[in-house]
């Protein structure tokens, strides 16, 4: 799906960190963006997810300005994978992966477990830990269970922070090959905030933050 | 271009009641109102804001039950539903159990050391539902419902609110007020009317026990009939009032203050320690007033 950014600007009060923001991604594509220590990248991620308030411009994903989407249009149109947290603490895993369609009503309860058994081989995620608590994951098995779950719903753009923060190379190469997989499967553009140029350099485009904007490396 | 939906803030009811009151009622009609908007204006308005901040949030609770009508969100909340009155009201049976059986034990030994054994048999039916199942049941009920249940759903929704999890389930697109609030909401009048009926039945039990160990006559058939003979349609109903409108308020108020957890752990214990506060002082109003109301003659 085409991705629009057009004068994007996300300010707080005392600081400005993204003015007259503009990307133009085409259909399927996987699109870095280098993240730094307090860079914004969380902040980019969620500014285009719609996620905080007073952010202004345009997002438009296959022709839908996602501001303009209700909450629910718009979860299932773009979809968040965070770097920490974002899971449900009452909710174990399975739960918590299988929430966005369990609640809107997408699919029956067989075409979920199939969907999620999908997800869980692409991305090589133990199955035994679908009955743990969040609690009981390391940060890596937290980020693999939010990035499921963002895939779960296909979204037409998924927005993915520090995929690989603390996991080693070969988790690194399984996730990125999964990826890829869904990318050729589904028709999902994802925008993945990393630090690792050797992942930015297998990537179909990639973005450094300069001056509130985005460059391309 | 301002490129968001209107601000979700400042359509919140509390905020929308807010303005309507300001606007209204609070500001100054004329030039000679210099005292009022000094002194009176600010009170009312820092009186009024935490009564306005808790009607919000019940209204949208009361809000979001609305979505109970699709077949898929409803089998979501019957299973959060379940989890809520499973710890609040089914696991409260073992403290319900311990407490009747206690009050029981004490309330006919006293008795016993002022009136002989076989007018206490007599009287037993019309005492117990004068005592236990007015007033003792509801009560101590409860009691024990803010102790075990009110304290932790406040610290459950502070903690979720600290750790974001509300704007987690936003940007799912799934309503917080739905899935964390409205389960608790409802779960809490159904486990205080169970929580009265094991009160009842543990301190009438005991009391038996209590009775047979000074008089091996009186027949526990016999007994069980005294009471029921005594029990009313009002009592049922008050005492289904009692359980409805506490449950509501003790649920209401423990999630009001988990609402106001900012982002700092100590302000979950200040939340804590004033919803239970508040909850034991506006239960225990309810209370005396529904049987104020109901009893007297």
């Amino acid at each position: 799906m085409t991705v629009i950014v057009k004068n994007f600007r996300l300010a707080f009060p005392e600081k400005v960190l993204f003015d007259d923001l503009s990307l133009d991604l085409p259909d399927q594509v996987i699109c870095g963006i280098e993240s730094c220590v307090l860079g914004g990248t969380t902040s980019l991620l969620k500014g285009l997810a719609g996620l905080i308030n007073g952010v202004t411009g345009q997002v438009v994903v296959s022709g839908m300005n996602i501001f303009a989407l209700t909450e629910q249009e718009r979860s299932q149109t773009v979809a968040i994978a965070y770097e920490e947290y974002g899971l449900l603490s009452f909710f174990n895993i399975f739960q918590n992966m299988v929430l966005p369609l369990e609640y809107h009503n997408r699919l029956d309860q067989v075409d979920i477990v199939n969907r999620l058994t999908m997800l869980c081989e692409m991305f090589e995620f133990d199955k035994q830990l679908l009955v743990c608590l969040p609690h009981e994951l390391n940060d890596v098995q937290i980020r693999l269970v939010n990035l499921i779950r963002a895939l779960i719903v296909s979204p037409a753009l998924c927005l993915i922070d520090e995929l690989d923060g603390g996991m080693h190379e070969e988790m690194i190469e399984t996730a990125f090959r999964g990826l890829k997989e869904f990318k050729r499967t589904h028709d999902t553009t994802m925008i993945i905030a990393t630090s690792q140029d050797t992942l930015l350099a297998q990537m179909d485009c990639a973005y450094k933050i300069e001056a509130h904007k985005l460059k391309a490396l | 271009m301002y490129a968001g939906r209107p601000d979700r803030q400042s359509l919140r009811p509390d905020k929308l009641f807010e303005k309507m009151l300001r606007k209204k009622m609070l500001e100054p009609q004329n030039k000679n109102s210099g005292i009022l908007r000094k002194f009176l204006f600010p009170l009312v308005r820092s009186g009024s804001q935490p009564f306005l901040h808790f009607t919000g949030t019940a209204w949208v609770i009361f809000k979001s039950s609305r979505l109970l009508i699709n077949p898929g969100k409803r089998r979501l909340f019957q299973r959060l539903f379940k989890r809520q009155l499973y710890s609040t009201g089914v696991r409260a049976l073992y403290i319900n159990v311990v407490v009747g059986a206690l009050i029981g034990i004490l309330m006919i030994s006293r008795l016993y050391d002022y009136f002989p054994g076989e007018a206490l048999a007599n009287q037993f039916g019309s005492w117990f539902v004068l005592i236990v199942i007015r007033e003792l049941g509801p009560l101590i009920s409860g009691l024990i419902l803010i102790a075990r249940s009110g304290t932790a759903v406040t610290y459950e929704i502070g903690f979720l609110k600290l750790r974001g999890e509300f704007g987690v389930l936003r940007g799912l697109g799934v309503n917080p007020a739905y899935i964390l609030l409205l389960p608790v909401v409802i779960a809490f009048p159904v486990s205080l009317l169970i929580m009265f009926i094991y009160f009842d039945v543990v301190v009438f039990l005991s009391s038996y026990a209590m009775i047979l160990i000074s008089d091996s006559s009186v027949k526990f058939t016999g007994l069980s009939m005294a009471v029921l003979d005594q029990i009313q349609n009002s009592e049922l109903l008050i005492n289904a009032l009692k359980a409805l409108l506490g449950g509501l308020v003790i649920g209401l108020v423990s999630i009001h203050f988990g609402l106001k957890v900012n982002k700092d752990h100590l302000s979950i214990s200040d939340a804590i320690s004033t919803s239970v506060t508040i909850q034991l002082a506006v239960f225990l109003v309810l209370n005396v007033l529904l049987s104020y109301l109901a009893y007297r003659h």
